[in-house]
């Protein structure tokens, strides 16, 4: 068999695995073993592989992965989210559907300070979703929104899949945090116009609130929680902190805000310490298997001859990204998001080298698709979150009909960035310089 | 099955003990760069001892619990039983690739005991082979939490 053969099986013996619900670290780890052991003498393919799990694992810039997922944790453990929702609803109830629009950018704001889309979707929608239904909004935008808001957590600095990418695919993180941020908060826009024109041409979606059920007090010292996100990324511009030390730092801000509250004792901090420790090796473990797999494909020369085969074709960028784009599309529904980022980054990867592309633009790209994928059936998982913490009887369908509309907005929002990289790019060069 | 809960349990409570050590090593590292007297180590320590016991630490309460992360699609589509038997299959799997990493990675870690691998700090050196031994060890008790969810009497999908 040649290296390309061997290569196609192994990625798909990887899909096959994942399909058939072996965890997607073991899967392609698995899979990524065979093709060596298949390319060397096994002793050789033995030698290779077993290292990677400890040089991996044993990095100091995946520091910031478990760093940043602690600083997450204690924010949701300490319930730091409500008041940002009842500071962002109070400001916004004039507006049509002013409670989505707040659940919305309590979204961008929490992920700002969280960097999981999950945690940011159930932090969200345990509070939100039962407010909208209470005031009368339609149960489809009032589940849908939780569901979305969450995904602006991956692109939002910090940002836990970018960091993941950025070790992968050897590109700054800083300079990622920064990409990240102004196609984050163009997605909270696109989505705040989306639903106030929905909610303004069919105001039965979305009944205005009366004022009594919204002052509900509402406690100062949560303006401290977007304090955190200007503390990591001011940290970071001026040079501070690395990412990493970011995250450190990051996490001891939210312990010292939660101390101050009432509720967060030892146990809630022990609570986050072991969830964000679970968090993490549940996530560098499929960056394991990842890397395993990017060391494969290396020695099958399969992402070079498809690079080598783009080149061939003569595939202009346009081409080249809808092609990519369906794939992520596709993928992105039935896989979950890491394991389609980090099986595109080991297979694509080199195609986009190749061409010229943008490696920071790519990232962002990459991340939004795989976010998008969070919300499109089957396998939606931001859509079965905000269904767990939605009240009884609220069907998956209802949801995701609700999310048809800000799947709308996200079309907008690709091609824009899409047509534009300097969306993405503009902030970076700014910050750090442009780049030789 | 205590017996199980209880190794989970205690994997965990390593992983949290080093990711509490990381946050305080590393903020009190920013603080002391800031002063202009950098700790120095801070960045290898984190890398070569904490690191790996957060990673290998909590896998097998991961396991445990059923958090890792997998793609659920098949159990919309086969009968309650077939997905029992599948996910057992799997479990015996992640079981089986698990215990033979823990085999290798230890030789790994007993060469980096033996030969006294070490990180150098200035005149000071910390050894790595703690780091090392997690590997095996969190490995171990991954396979141990997956035969047991293989094993299982009331197995649910997903």
């Amino acid at each position: 068999m040649s290296g390309l053969e061997i290569g196609g099986l192994v990625v798909a013996g990887a899909l096959l695995m994942i399909l058939l619900r072996v965890p997607v670290g073991v899967a392609l780890g698995l899979s990524a073993f065979l093709g060596a052991a298949a390319m060397l003498p096994l002793p050789a393919a033995v030698s290779l592989m077993s290292r990677v799990p400890y040089e991996f694992a044993a990095s100091w810039e995946f520091a910031a992965v478990p760093l940043f997922l602690f600083m997450g944790a204690i924010i949701v453990r300490a319930d730091l989210a409500e008041g940002l929702f009842a500071l962002a609803g109070r400001a916004l109830r004039v507006i049509p559907g002013g409670l989505a629009i707040a659940t919305n950018f309590a979204g961008a704001g929490f992920g700002a300070a969280s960097g999981s889309s999950l945690a940011t979707t159930v932090a969200i929608g345990r509070m939100a979703t039962p407010q909208m239904l209470r005031a009368g909004y339609d149960p489809a935008l009032a589940t849908a929104v939780t569901a979305c808001a969450g995904t602006l957590a991956a692109l939002i600095p910090p940002s836990i899949p970018l960091i993941v990418y950025g070790i992968l695919a050897e590109q700054s993180v800083a300079r990622l945090f920064f990409a990240g941020l102004v196609p984050g908060l163009l997605t909270a826009a696109a989505y705040a116009a989306m639903i106030a024109t929905r909610c303004a041409l069919r105001p039965e979606l979305a009944p205005r609130a009366d004022r009594a059920t919204l002052d509900a007090p509402i406690d100062r010292g949560l303006l401290a929680l977007p304090a955190i996100a200007v503390l990591i990324l001011g940290g970071i511009y001026l040079g501070w902190f690395s990412p990493g030390q970011a995250g450190a730092m990051g996490a001891l801000a939210a312990l010292a805000i939660a101390a101050l509250r009432p509720g967060f004792r030892l146990a809630g901090l022990l609570a986050a310490l072991g969830d964000a420790a679970r968090q993490s090796a549940a996530i560098l473990f499929v960056a394991i298997g990842a890397f395993m797999l990017t060391r494969t494909m290396a020695l099958t020369g399969l992402p070079q001859a498809l690079a080598d085969l783009v080149e061939l074709w003569a595939l202009s960028p346009v081409a080249l990204l809808l092609g990519t784009s369906l794939i992520f599309l596709l993928l992105g529904m039935i896989l979950d998001p890491f394991g389609v980022m980090l099986l595109s980054v080991a297979v694509l990867l080199p195609v986009f080298e190749r061409q010229g592309f943008d490696l920071i633009w790519l990232g962002i790209i990459i991340v939004k698709y795989i976010e998008i994928g969070l919300i499109t059936p089957p396998v939606g998982l931001n859509v079965f979150a905000a269904k767990s913490v939605a009240p009884e009887g609220i069907a998956l369908t209802t949801i995701f009909r609700g999310v048809v509309w800000f799947l709308l907005a996200e079309v907008v929002v690709m091609t824009l960035l899409l047509s534009f990289p300097a969306l993405s790019l503009w902030l970076p060069d700014l910050v750090f310089g442009a780049r030789p | 099955m205590r017996l199980v809960e209880r190794i989970a349990w205690f994997g965990q409570a390593i992983a949290a003990l080093a990711l509490g050590l990381l946050t305080l090593h590393v903020a009190v590292d920013v603080v002391a760069q800031a002063l202009g007297r950098p700790i120095r180590g801070t960045t290898e320590i984190a890398a070569e001892l904490y690191m790996p016991a957060i990673v290998f630490g909590a896998l097998a309460m991961v396991q445990r619990r059923r958090d890792e992360i997998r793609v659920d699609l098949i159990a919309l589509a086969l009968p309650a039983r077939a997905n029992q038997l599948l996910d057992r299959l799997v479990q015996v799997l992640v079981a089986a690739v698990a215990l033979w990493l823990a085999w290798q990675t230890g030789q790994h870690a007993l060469r980096a005991l033996n030969i006294g691998e070490a990180i150098e700090i200035g005149l000071t050196t910390v050894p790595i082979w703690p780091g090392k031994a997690m590997l095996p060890l969190g490995l171990t008790a991954l396979a141990v939490a997956a035969l047991a969810r293989a094993g299982a009497a009331d197995e649910r999908p997903g």
